[in-house]
């Protein structure tokens, strides 16, 4: 039986939990790291590199390595490598096959699905194009969580007391605030708000212009033309904003960061706590909003709160957290860790949803209200905001014309009056309507937001009793086709790669036994020409490239290898002798 | 939508904390989470979230059709304003001026109150059939109600329909079966009499799409505008309106 | 449902749940069995990692130029002795100065255009790169060309 993974799938890092044991382990990648960095690379070879390795060739790669794709989700951003269009889908697709490997590895079975994260600010097209990146990873998406609900499972899991809390998590793209209900296993959302436009990243942007204005006082040069030295700028101000968590100054040395006319320039600047305060107060501020419009929105008052979460790396900075308490007047909790928690509740509801963890029940709502457009261009609320999911609601619509046989339901999510100031999720069309008078026919048409907090359309016919049908346009969303294409390509991909490294790993091994063969001396005459014969094969096949071939020559060597027994001695600097006393033969 | 405090379980005068923890139960029973692969936890766990989110934020009673009317017509367009003689607020199917219930505001006061908030959305759609003439789509919702709930309301829309149709003896069963789960019922027993009577106070144009010709003159000179406005251009063929 | 089909699915269960703890456990038995033989080797690196800043001070040390002879020799031989205990623990130093770059080993600090050099070729070394076995204690911080 396959595993079911947890993933927190970050902007900036994203981490992997499985349950084990009836415990929740983070599951390290490859190179040993709890967390691994949602950064793809694609090198000139046109290899794919994700996590560390494409991190440390990025300086050295930018226009070819991508970061951050998560604030692209939902939208038609597109990147375009070697001729080939990648969708953030795609590219986050390939994210979730590392972690996806790293978790087969560890766990030592096949993973087929997995519990996805989003931030609860996530529209339907962000969720949707998440669940289209599980599916092309070859995951089957159980369910797409929030993140701060998560979070509140990884907290609230075995807690006794009934309590209210509030998560604040900071993660290095979005922001989210979401008030919580923990009572006798239940977890229920009372409200959600946030910013899907702010975090980490911003603060880093903060620091780096800084250091560029600093620069350019100090240099009259603008750094901004040279994305490799972008790069190292951008990476200091990261390091920077984390190292001010502990110490109250930090120095900004980058030696050689450029050329300038009298020869190379250095970046020398020092960045103090309170001046990187001073840079980042109004995002800070920005939080505050979002923590008032969610308690506003769960009806209770500050004092019922008894803990305020804190998640994500960026809830670490200390404005930050001094922010929170003076608005909550609590100190903030930090008993969770706030890199892992996301993964680590995601892993636990994939429990739930496969049964090994009972006892626990999420109540999530959803983070917008959904409405269609009515005459005006007015939006026309069907379904409020923080209403607990799953939730259905039904609309009927008729024709406007006599024999009308379409109409089309432009459907919204966002709070604001006007149609076009929301979020269009697409058009929907309902197709085929029989001929009739106008305002005769009655489409009965189902709005329901399921548990992962995607809106499923669909049509009935009073009339008839026939569903009704529907198409979708004008959604940057990817089609059915797409989604097929893309799990081709992944597949591809991966077939390719697998014979990649299979192909490398039996000519390493070939060419070991190959050397081997060949440093063996005082053979008999019988044994050099059974040598020079194996090593014939060998080089053929390692120059066929073809595993299966070369398979066969390592199979050839060793038992050639043995054959030779304990007489033989194996001269460690001899290989390239023996390789001419071949060629004389 | 049945009575929330029914569906919850609670009764009217239940403290908030008494209808959370009546909630909480309930999504604990048939939560789709914790019942895999039941479909009909689905359903039931929209059935009680609903019923929760009416009691947490009480907002006035909000039928399919109370609200489709006064919004989705004009919507359901792509916003062009075909809705042509409508222009203002509100879409009037037949041009006889707004009524967000129904179709046409004639002086018939039994027209008027056929629309009661408590009818479920079957009834509301078999009687906005029922009014467009189109008896077979009225009859086709009428027969996916299940026994159980066929009440008076749906015996008297069955019986309209059927008279539409032609089936003079199911009417008068039906109209019979009404009257007798609600005695006290003025529109029941209108159309009772309409029935006995042969329908000479209430006459169908036939065929598949019904006008109301009452004896109103404003509406039989709209009637006749209609019926004209068809015989010249019935024959143009489908308006594919989007 | 009657009694023995309460008991039949409670036995199915049962086995499921067992049938898991058992790979679970097989699992656990496995990784445990590489940690402990690879946490010696771990524990060694982790600790040489954090002494590699000694090392990267002594070669700066090393590269001012000074007047006071003795002075030098004695952090030259410092740095031997350094190099050497690093060498009897398995540290080797990555080789990175003119070898093409290799994000396996390597860390880019900056790229830049040289027509002379071919592609991603390394040009400089602003930190040294080492490993243990199999372990990468540090990747090499490069300056990489093209």
């Amino acid at each position: 039986m396959a595993y079911t993974i947890g993933i927190d799938l970050g902007t900036t890092n994203s981490c992997v939990c499985a349950m084990e044991g009836g415990e929740v382990t983070v599951i390290p990648n490859a190179e040993g790291g709890r967390t691994t960095p949602s950064v793809v690379g694609f090198t000139k070879t046109g290899e794919r590199l994700v996590g560390q390795a494409a991190k440390r060739q990025a300086v050295a790669n930018p226009e070819r390595t991508i970061s951050s794709i998560k604030r692209e989700m939902g939208t038609d951003y597109g990147v375009k490598i070697d001729g080939k269009r990648f969708t953030p889908p795609e590219i986050s697709a390939m994210i979730l096959m590392k972690l996806k490997q790293d978790a087969e590895s560890y766990l030592g079975g096949p993973v087929d699905s997995a519990v996805i994260t989003v931030p609860a600010y996530f529209t339907d097209s962000q969720r949707q194009a998440t669940k289209d990146a599980g599916k092309i990873a070859g995951l089957d998406v159980k369910r797409i969580i929030n993140e701060p609900t998560a979070a509140a499972v990884a907290y609230g899991v075995d807690k006794e007391d009934a309590q209210k809390v509030m998560v604040y998590d900071l993660g290095g793209g979005t922001f989210d605030v979401s008030i919580l209900d923990i009572n006798g296993g239940v977890i229920e959302v009372l409200a959600t708000a946030g910013n899907n436009r702010l975090g980490g990243d911003d603060f880093d942007a903060c620091v780096v212009d800084y250091l560029l204005e600093e620069f350019k006082k100090e240099n009259r040069m603008d750094l901004r033309k040279d994305p490799a030295a972008m790069q190292r700028v951008r990476e200091a101000a990261e390091k920077a904003k984390i190292e001010l968590s502990g110490v109250a100054s930090t120095n900004v040395n980058l030696p050689y960061i450029a050329v300038g006319k009298d020869g190379p320039v250095h970046m020398d600047v020092t960045l103090t706590r309170a001046k990187f305060n001073s840079l980042t107060s109004h995002l800070v501020e920005k939080t505050m909003g979002p923590m008032q419009q969610a308690l506003s929105d769960s009806g209770l008052k500050v004092a019922e709160l008894s803990k305020i979460l804190m998640v994500g790396g960026s809830s670490r900075i200390p404005a930050v957290q001094e922010a929170v308490e003076r608005f909550t007047g609590k100190k903030p909790f930090k008993g969770i860790n706030p890199d892992e928690c996301v993964a680590m509740g995601a892993a636990l509801q994939a429990g739930v949803l496969g049964g090994q963890v009972t006892g626990l029940l999420l109540l999530d709502v959803t983070p917008l209200s959904l409405g269609i457009e009515t005459l005006g261009g007015v939006c026309t609320r069907l379904i409020e905001r923080n209403t607990t999911l799953p939730i259905t609601k039904s609309q009927i619509f008729s024709t406007a014309q006599n024999f009308q046989t379409s109409v089309e339901i432009n459907v919204l999510q966002g709070e604001r009056q006007m149609a076009r100031d929301n979020r269009s999720l697409g058009k929907f069309k309902l197709t085929g309507i029989r001929h009739a008078m106008r305002g005769v026919p009655q489409i009965e048409v189902t709005f329901n937001i399921d548990a992962n907090g995607i809106v499923n359309v669909s049509a009935k016919d009073l009339g008839t009793g026939k569903q009704q049908a529907i198409t979708i346009t004008a959604s940057s969303n990817l089609s059915q086709e797409d989604i097929d294409r893309a799990i081709r390509d992944a597949q591809q991909y991966a077939e390719q790669d697998r014979r990649q490294k299979e192909e490398a790993t039996a000519k390493d091994e070939l060419e070991q036994l190959m050397y081997q063969a060949q440093a063996a001396r005082k053979l008999t005459r019988e044994q050099k020409q059974a040598r020079s014969a194996a090593i014939r094969n060998a080089t053929k096949a390692r120059k066929s490239k073809d595993p299966d071939q070369m398979r066969r020559s390592i199979a050839e060597l060793q038992s050639l290898i043995a054959s030779f027994g304990s007489d033989v001695e194996y001269d460690p600097n001899g290989a390239q002798d023996a390789e001419f006393e071949e060629e004389d033969e | 939508m049945r009575d929330p405090y029914e569906v919850l379980g609670v009764p009217r005068t239940a403290s908030e904390d008494e209808i959370k923890s009546a909630y909480r139960k309930l999504a604990k029973k048939y939560h789709p989470d914790l019942n895999p692969g039941d479909p009909s936890c689905e359903q039931k766990m929209n059935e009680i979230n609903a019923a929760y989110e009416a009691i947490k934020n009480p907002q006035p009673q909000q039928s399919a059709y109370g609200g489709a009317y006064g919004s989705s017509y004009g919507g359901g367009y792509g916003g062009s304003a075909n809705g042509g003689s409508a222009g203002g607020a509100g879409y009037d199917p037949f041009g006889f001026g707004f009524d967000p219930f129904g179709f046409g505001t004639q002086q018939r006061t039994y027209q008027n109150t056929q629309y009661e908030t408590r009818d479920s959305t079957d009834i509301q759609a078999a009687l906005h059939y029922i009014n467009a003439g189109a008896y077979d789509d009225a009859m086709n919702v009428l027969d996916r109600v299940a026994m159980a709930d066929r009440d008076d309301r749906w015996y008297y829309c069955s019986a309209r329909a059927n008279y539409g149709k032609g089936n003079r003896v199911t009417a008068m069963e039906h109209i019979r079966r009404a009257m007798d789960m609600e005695p006290d019922n003025l529109d029941y027993q209108r159309f009772y009499q309409i029935v006995q009577s042969g329908g000479q106070a209430y006459t169908n144009t036939g065929r598949s799409y019904g006008f109301n010709m009452g004896s109103n003159s404003f509406c039989s000179r709209m009637c006749m505008f209609w019926c004209l406005f068809n015989i010249c251009c019935g024959g143009r063929g489908v308006y594919l309106c989007c | 449902m009657g009694f023995p089909l309460v008991l039949r699915k409670k036995l199915d269960q049962c086995e499921l749940r067992f049938s898991e703890l058992e790979r679970e456990y097989q699992n656990y038995r496995r990784r445990n069995a590489e940690i402990k033989e690879q946490s010696y080797h771990q524990g060694g690196c982790d600790a040489l990692k954090q002494i590699l800043p000694v090392f990267d001070n002594l070669q700066r040390a090393l590269e001012q130029s000074t007047e006071d002879e003795a002075f030098r020799v004695g952090i030259e031989m410092t740095m031997n002795t350094l190099k050497k205990q690093m060498e009897a623990l398995g540290v080797e130093e990555i080789p990175a100065m003119g070898q093409t770059f290799d994000p396996n080993l390597h860390e880019a600090a900056e790229h830049i255009l040289d027509p002379e050099l071919g592609e991603c070729v390394i040009t400089r070394v602003m930190l040294t790169g080492f490993r243990r076995g199999d372990r990468i204690l540090r990747h090499s911080l490069v300056v990489v060309a093209n």
